[in-house]
């Protein structure tokens, strides 16, 4: 075995076209390579890759990884048997086997695939083992690609060093123990694998990395998005706030300013009224008085018809009394706060029935009082004000039924309609009634839908009916016909009725 | 009191009212005007006894004074006021002096506080001759109530 490569190493140093003698011919090569098994990669003519990269395409085809999970081992040697005889001791491992026959068929290799190791054969016609390792290792890509030489030369330790020094990983000397090859082999092969799974995780890696980051930069885009229109918001909304700030102050300086007002108003009425109380009265009582005095006094020294005048001036200036009695009423019940309490309106109504019935009762006419079985007993209200009411609309009864000889007066209540179920009280009389065209006129301040001489009043009790009512909470309203009596309504609001 | 009647002082700017209360106590045979001011502050030196008013023979002290109470310089509620400050300072002359209040107004605001400060009683102006005899009857009957306390304290 050693002479062999005694002369292939001689055969190193002449030209590469000249086979050296003993070697295996050009086509003894080619026919190996037509009985290589087929799983074998073989660089056989016969093997569909050109020898020179057509594309990029290719390249980068090849620069892949076998997609089978098989890794690429490269063999080089110049004699076919040789590589025919390691080709067969690491077939065992399963893998990929690629030949070349010279060192610039295995660079030729190594530029269009990865390989897991090279099994370089040192003594080689034209470019040598040496050389071929040089070669490889000046390119960027493959200078981590390990390298096993071969080599029959085995008494020099140079050789081994030298190999070294070209960055073999490792060195097998001929004649080759199979076991040690094989092993030797397997071990770059599983490297490689560990390596290549290694870069793969790597790329899944940087894949989902950059997915993630490209995810992360989607989302961030969006929250500035959203962030950008919350902001645009939030300005508006503080706009819009800040408005609403301005409109409020706006409105409290003129709430203020009206109150200021209102204040002043209603302290120049509450003097209008003490005014009216106590000075706008006192001369139409005085001219009473003097009238009285006259006819009292001077009685037997006036004729019978300067008496009459005195009287009706007496009559009249009582009535204008009576007037500014009311009108300072209204004015009291405008203006004064008011408790409200459980007032007992049956006997507040019977009080007030008994005292117009003495008044309103004679020899010509009776006065019947009604008071219904479904009255409340009790109301909620103030009790000084409702006697007002109740003095008002049963003594306006009591005027209006004077042409009829029993007078009918009902005080009653209905159940409210079902919305705001709030009980409707009415006072209901035979009278004389009225249009119901005029009906709202009837509350007005001095508005009166009858000559004094028919019937007398201020034209003022049912507008402090209205207004008492009104500072209750409740409603008052009428219905009637002319000829066909009256039905004066009223509500007290929430405040009023207690249904228990 | 004057040939057994109560005298009274009458405190009224109105001269028009000032008759008719005169008309008014002339039927009564229990009240005697003694006096008549024309305001608060004339009814004030009245009771201080200050001229013109110094002379009590002219000018008795009165057991019951009618105030009006919207009268000029000062109203009613100013005697009414000064009168609560001599009592608690003891500088009346006589503290048995009833006062009562005759208003042209009937206000719940007015009477309430005439009564808080000292006034016994509350009537409304009137020129009808019933109310009239109405209330002098009230006003003795309030005199002589004051005169039973008077005789027994401790009742």
């Amino acid at each position: 075995m050693a002479s062999p490569i005694a002369r292939k190493r001689a055969n190193a140093s002449s030209p590469p076209s000249t086979p050296p003698p003993g070697s295996s011919p050009e086509d003894v090569r080619t026919t190996a390579s037509a009985s290589t098994p087929p799983q074998h990669v073989s660089a056989s003519p016969a093997s569909p890759p050109p020898l020179q990269p057509q594309s990029s395409q290719i390249i980068q085809h090849h620069a892949q990884t076998p997609s089978d999970g098989k890794a690429n081992i490269l063999l080089v040697d110049d004699r076919e048997d040789k590589r025919l005889a390691m080709e067969t001791v690491i077939a065992e491992l399963g893998q990929n086997i690629i030949q070349a026959n010279s060192g610039r068929e295995a660079l030729r290799h190594l530029l269009n695939q990865t390989f897991a190791v090279i099994l370089l054969d040192v003594n080689m016609p034209g470019m040598d083992g040496f050389e071929t390792a040089l070669l490889i290792r000046q390119r960027k890509s493959l200078e981590n690609i390990p390298i096993i030489f071969v080599s029959a030369i085995s008494d020099t330790e140079t050789h081994v060093s030298r190999g070294y020094s070209l960055g073999a990983v490792d060195y097998i000397l001929a004649p080759i123990v199979p076991e040690i090859l094989r092993a030797k082999v397997a071990v770059f092969v599983e490297l490689f694998k560990i390596a290549d799974q290694v870069k793969r995780q790597a790329e899944d890696l940087r894949l989902a990395h950059s997915q993630l980051e490209k995810r992360v930069e989607e989302r961030t885009q969006e929250l500035a998005r959203v962030n950008k229109s919350l902001q645009k918001e939030v300005k508006e909304r503080q706009k819009a706030e800040e408005n609403l700030r301005i409109l409020n102050s706006k409105l409290e300086e003129r709430v203020a300013d009206r109150t200021a007002e209102l204040r002043a108003a209603n302290k120049e009425l509450e003097t209008f009224s003490y005014s009216i109380a106590h000075d706008l009265r006192a001369p139409f009582r005085q001219i009473h008085g003097y009238a009285e005095i006259l006819e009292e006094d001077f009685a037997d020294k006036l004729p019978a018809e300067a008496r009459t005048y005195l009287s009706r001036i007496g009559a009249k200036s009582k009535e204008m009394e009576a007037m500014v009695d009311d009108l300072l009423r209204l004015f009291v019940v405008a203006k004064e706060p008011f408790d409200v309490a459980e007032t007992n309106l049956r006997s507040l109504a019977q009080e007030v029935m008994a005292n117009l019935r003495s008044e309103g009762s004679n020899a010509a006419r009776s006065i019947q009082f009604t008071l219904t079985e479904n009255l409340p007993a009790t109301i909620r209200g103030n009790a000084g004000l409702m006697r007002q009411v109740l003095e008002n609309l049963l003594s306006n009864a009591v005027k209006y039924t004077r042409p009829r000889k029993t007078a009918e007066i009902e005080l009653g209540c209905e159940d409210g309609e079902a919305q705001d179920k709030q009980t409707t009280f009415y006072v209901r009389d035979n009278g004389v009634g009225f249009a119901m065209e005029q009906a709202d006129r009837l509350f007005g301040v001095f508005q009166r839908l009858h000559r004094m001489e028919e019937f007398e009043g201020t034209g003022i009790g049912l507008a402090l009916v209205s207004r008492i009512i009104a500072k209750h909470g409740g409603r008052v309203w009428a219905r009637g016909e002319v000829g066909g009596g009256a039905t004066f309504y009223f509500t007290l609001g929430k405040s009023g009725h207690d249904p228990e | 009191m004057i040939q057994n009647k109560y005298a009274v002082l009458l405190a009224d700017d109105s001269s028009d009212d000032r008759l008719f209360m005169r008309k008014a106590l002339s039927r009564s045979t229990r009240l005697s005007m003694a006096a008549e001011v024309c305001d608060g502050q004339e009814a004030i030196e009245y009771l201080k006894g200050n001229p013109p008013f110094s002379n009590r023979d002219l000018h008795p002290w009165p057991d019951l004074l009618i105030l009006d109470l919207k009268m000029p310089r000062k109203n009613g509620f100013d005697v009414l006021q000064w009168l609560k400050h001599q009592a608690e300072a003891g500088t009346l002359a006589r503290p048995t002096l009833t006062v009562v209040i005759v208003s042209g107004a009937f206000l719940e605001r007015d009477i309430s506080q005439s009564l808080e400060m000292g006034a016994a009683g509350y009537f409304k102006k009137t020129s009808v001759r019933r109310e009239q005899e109405d209330m002098v009857q009230e006003l003795e009957k309030l005199m002589a109530e004051k005169a039973e306390r008077k005789l027994s304290p401790e009742s």
